[in-house]
């Protein structure tokens, strides 16, 4: 081969390298969290260690611990995903799935990854977006926003337990936060599996987060694939924290685990 | 460095062929359709008729919220799965234009784009929704519904104030299941978020018409969803912790037919679906 027909490959495939990309999907095989370029091929080895026994190898949640995990291991197939900074029907964010990878899942099977390195989990969550087309077909809707917190007072918290009667959130969580609401026996998730709402007083962490503001984000995302829906069309910003201070009330022994909490969201908030 | 130069109209030829061809697949499944003026249009109509003996449908207690739910005071409620009218007419049918790549623009009616939550009841039971455009959702009743979709949207949209309307844009085309978490266990409704405005839901006695057909042979189908109990789904009641039994209801089914449409005429099609 001649050096100029080199140069015209190399020029050809340069002109050729953005669309390639861009239409077969190559980017569903990487992630990109701040500076951390996740690999797909890189994650899949990682998966094949640590995930493969709950998850599968197909990625449909049905590993051989599946059987034995109440909830059930997510089935990432289906391309729904509890813990977004995105509106409810949207897929994640690249650094929500990275988040959840480190945060784990309380109440759940899911550990927190936090052996892994970050480009650890930034390779996994590139190799968990390639078991669903979604990660291919669509891209992620804006994060929903977060408004500043307001001061917490006995007013805020007032009007905070009136949106929680307005909003019915006691159908499912109950009149005093127990999860016992007459809605809360029926529930199911998005595979017909039973499913209980967050029980505010065992004061465990809530799925996706600990500090207000994941619990702002919580009820104004939904968490998808659960029955939990998502409140952003029916409060304001303000409404929304007064609903965050009241729920902290249910919440028995929060103050006492705050003492200990390792969050800096927790010990910023008393 | 001359050879260079005299190549590079090729490359770039070459380049954009491949990028189009990569592009290609995706670019069919985002828009296969093209609204065109119709002129010489014709007609197509006919109805959807039940053949067989009538099956017993399933109803499921009203467990919840009876004031609101049940004004009349009926204790159980079908699921709208299979509607047969007395002159043996299916509704709910979806009866559809397969193979067509360009007509008129959408024109699809208001009535099956606006969804209400009445008496624990979605009504229309059948939705049809163009690709891009909004689902427009409220509840009339003044008890939480929820509505969780399942299929070609994932979005979970509570309703928790009576009478506003939320839209939800439908972004991908297919069948979007719909149902309440908030304890209305029997509410079930269906979204079919199309690409063309060729598509009809039967009414009453199982008539349909689609109109502004440009003249040609089309493959013609009805879509009709799951009305047979496939199984019995066994799970633990969380709150009594007692094993209930939830029915799993059979896929959708189609039946599909050939019908010529001529300029200025209608074109008469008739479909038997049957339990078999």
């Amino acid at each position: 081969m001649t050096w100029t027909r080199i140069r015209i490959l190399l020029v050809a495939t340069a002109i050729l390298w953005p669309s390639l990309l861009s239409c077969s999907g190559v980017f569903a095989q990487q992630s990109k969290i701040g500076n951390l370029t996740g690999q797909a091929k890189r994650g899949k080895e990682l998966y094949g260690r640590y995930c493969v026994g709950c998850h599968g190898s197909r990625g449909d949640g049905e590993g051989e611990n599946a059987a034995y995990l109440n909830p059930k291991p997510r089935d990432f197939t289906m391309g729904l995903f509890k813990c977004r900074s995105t509106p409810s029907g949207s897929i994640p964010l690249d650094s929500d799935l990275f988040d959840t990878v480190g945060r784990g899942i309380d109440t759940t099977g899911m550990p927190r990854w936090l052996p892994l390195t970050p480009q650890n989990r930034a390779d996994l969550v590139a190799y968990v977006k390639t078991f669903s087309g979604r990660f291919v077909e669509e891209k992620p809707d804006k994060p929903v926003d977060i408004a500043t917190e307001t001061p917490v007072t006995p007013e805020s918290i007032q009007r905070g337990s009136e949106v929680y009667q307005s909003l019915k959130c006691f159908e499912c969580h109950g009149e005093k936060g127990r999860g016992d609401g007459p809605s809360a026996s029926s529930l199911r998730d998005s595979k017909e599996n039973p499913i209980v709402p967050y029980d505010f007083t065992i004061g465990t962490r809530f799925k996706c987060g600990e500090s207000d503001r994941d619990l702002y984000r919580i009820f104004m995302t939904g968490l998808d694939g659960t029955p939990m829906p998502s409140y952003v069309n029916w409060v304001t910003p303000a409404q929304a924290w007064d609903l965050v201070h009241y729920l902290r009330t249910l919440q028995a022994d929060y103050g006492e685990k705050s003492k200990t909490a390792d969050h800096k969201g927790l010990i910023a908030r008393r | 460095m001359g050879e260079f130069i005299k190549n590079r109209r090729a490359i770039f030829g070459l380049a954009l062929c491949l990028a189009a061809v990569s592009c290609a697949g995706r670019a069919a499944g985002q828009s296969d359709y093209t609204a065109i003026t119709v002129g010489d249009a014709g007609t197509i109509s006919g109805i959807v008729r039940w053949a067989g003996p009538i099956p017993k449908i399933p109803r499921l207690p009203i467990t919840k919220n009876a004031e609101v739910c049940s004004p009349d005071g009926e204790k159980t409620r079908d699921l709208e799965r299979l509607v047969i009218g007395a002159d043996g007419g299916v509704a709910n049918t979806v009866v559809y234009l397969k193979n067509i790549s360009q007509g008129k623009a959408m024109d699809l009616p208001d009535a099956v784009q606006h969804l209400d939550q009445k008496s624990c009841r979605y009504i229309p039971h059948i939705l049809l929704v163009a690709q891009g455009t909004d689902l427009q959702m409220k509840s009339s009743d003044s008890v939480l519904h929820t509505i969780h979709m399942a299929g070609a949207a994932s979005n979970n949209i509570p309703f928790p104030f009576q009478n506003q309307y939320i839209p939800i844009a439908m972004r991908r085309s297919g069948v979007v299941d719909l149902k309440c978490n908030a304890g209305h266990v029997w509410m079930n409704a269906e979204v079919l978020v199309v690409k063309h405005p060729y598509y009809a839901v039967t009414d009453n006695h199982g008539f349909f018409k689609l109109t502004d057909v440009p003249p040609g042979e089309y493959e013609i189908e009805a879509w009709h969803e799951g009305w047979r109990i496939a199984s019995e789904q066994k799970v633990l009641d969380v709150g009594s912790q007692v094993e209930v039994s939830r029915p799993v209801y059979s896929e959708p089914i189609t039946w599909a037919k050939k019908v010529v449409v001529r300029k200025g005429q209608t074109s008469d099609v008739q479909f038997s679906i049957s339990e078999n």
